[in-house]
Parts: structure tokens; C-alpha cells; sequence
């Protein structure tokens, strides 16, 4: 799984407006809709049940990364939104601190439950690759970020 | 220093995924330890990194050995080795 194939270079938002946990997720999910045509995709409804299962355990892994997803039927595989806030979203992190990357990841029921996991290792692996977040939150355009993921898929993972 | 160890079964259905990373994080972060979960005999992840915990992929049956190192390795590995037994408090 490729983070350029998860992550659809239309649903980049290099610059978050909100500041809150909720108005961030309801950006990328807005983002998501547009970037893969999903016209059925509730909105509203999509960022409630986001935000209903970040209540159970904050998605915020620690070091300003945050990987929100949840299943949703109006998507039909697996398909990324990425956020980023230059003055971080207050996200209930297990390190306590603000989150500056956001990778949301929505995918459909009807898949395999290890396609969503791929899903979420995969953001996890590129994340953790040295100077990825310092580059992710340095980089001056979407175009920038992008490279940056083609990079990270150019290596094979272990 | 001590070193304990000790190997515990993933028993929720969808395995260590991103919430029960992050809970297994803030819980082994209370302690001065090093931890490390690994499967398969392989090192393992650092136990205070969510991200790091992510990488393992550990679905349902999978067996992680449990390692900690430092004066309250003991309580670390209890404490650890705890949380995956109850779920996560998913289930």
C-alpha cells in the first residue's frame, strides 16, 4: 500500500484553518468528499462518528500526529485525507501535546478489516521514517508534501 | 537494573490498531522503563511510541513478548501486559 495511492493529491490541506478537534476532521472530511467524488458522504454525520470514537481513545499516537478514521459506506475502498496545522489542534494526544499532521482514513465496511489496518500501518511507517514530520511541517507547498510521500514510498517496507 | 518479560496473547478482534497503540503509549509512559513489545522474536517497538506500536501489525492470536528494563520493570510489564488482556476496554 502506497502513501501516495491512500492519499489523493486533492485532499492535501497544507494549511488546517480550525484550531479544534472537530472543526479540523469536518475540513478533511469536506476534503475527502471533493477529492474522490464522494458526493453521498455525510458530512456531518461522517464527523460525529469520528468524533463519538476519538471519545473511546484519542487517535493522537503522540509526537504531533494524529491518524482519525473511521469505516464509512459512502466510500467503496480505503482512501486518505491529509491535514496539516501550522499552530496545532488540541487533539487529547497521549503525550498531551497540539497535533500538526493529521491522516484521516476512511474505508468501507464492505473490505477486508486488514486493508484498514495496511491503511493505518502504512501512515504509521511513513510517519515514523527520519525528518518526515520536520519536512511535512517545514514544506512550503502541497507539492512539496507530495514529493515527500513518493519518497517514502520509493523505499519498500520491512 | 532488572529486565522482565513476559508474553501475552492479542485476544480483540481487531488486534493492536491505532486506539489500543495509543492507550498501550500512555500507560507505559508512566513508567521510567524501557519497554519494548515485540512478536515473532523480533526486537520490538518502543512501548511509549503509539506510532511504534502501530508498525507491529498485530492482528487477533498474535503473541507479543512484553520486555522491560529499569527499576520498575515489574510494574511496567504488570501494567502492560494488563491492558492487553482486558481488551483495551474495547470488548
Amino acid at each position: 500500500m502506497k502513501m501516495s495511492g491512500l492519499f489523493h493529491r486533492k485532499a492535501f490541506l497544507i494549511d488546517l484553518e480550525s484550531d479544534d478537534k472537530r472543526g479540523a476532521l469536518r475540513e478533511l472530511v469536506e476534503a475527502a468528499r471533493t477529492a474522490y467524488g464522494l458526493s453521498r458522504l455525510p458530512v456531518g454525520d461522517v464527523v460525529d462518528a469520528i468524533v463519538a470514537r476519538e471519545k473511546l481513545g484519542s487517535t493522537g499516537l503522540g509526537g504531533g500526529v494524529a491518524i482519525p478514521h473511521v469505516k464509512c459506506s459512502a466510500v467503496k475502498s480505503v482512501v486518505g485525507a491529509f491535514g496539516r496545522s501550522a499552530r496545532g489542534v488540541d487533539f487529547g494526544a497521549v503525550d498531551g501535546e497540539p497535533v500538526y499532521l493529521l491522516f484521516l482514513i476512511l474505508a468501507s465496511p464492505a473490505r477486508p478489516e486488514e486493508e484498514f489496518m495496511e491503511a493505518r500501518r502504512c501512515v504509521a511507517l511513513a510517519v515514523r521514517r527520519p525528518n518526515f514530520c520536520k519536512f511535512a511541517r517545514s514544506a512550503k507547498t502541497g507539492k512539496e508534501i507530495e514529493e515527500l510521500f513518493d519518497e517514502v514510498d520509493e523505499v519498500k517496507a520491512p | 537494573m532488572p529486565t522482565v518479560e513476559r508474553q501475552v496473547t492479542l485476544l480483540n478482534n481487531l488486534g493492536l490498531h491505532v486506539r489500543p497503540a495509543a492507550r498501550l503509549a500512555a500507560i507505559a509512559m508512566q513508567f521510567r522503563s524501557d519497554v519494548r513489545i515485540g512478536r515473532d522474536g523480533e526486537a520490538g517497538a518502543n512501548a511509549k511510541s503509539g506510532l511504534d506500536l502501530l508498525t507491529l501489525s498485530a492482528l487477533y492470536g498474535t503473541v507479543l513478548t512484553v520486555r522491560a528494563t529499569g527499576e520498575d520493570a515489574e510494574a511496567a510489564v504488570e501494567a502492560v501486559v494488563r491492558e492487553v488482556q482486558a481488551k483495551f476496554g474495547e470488548e
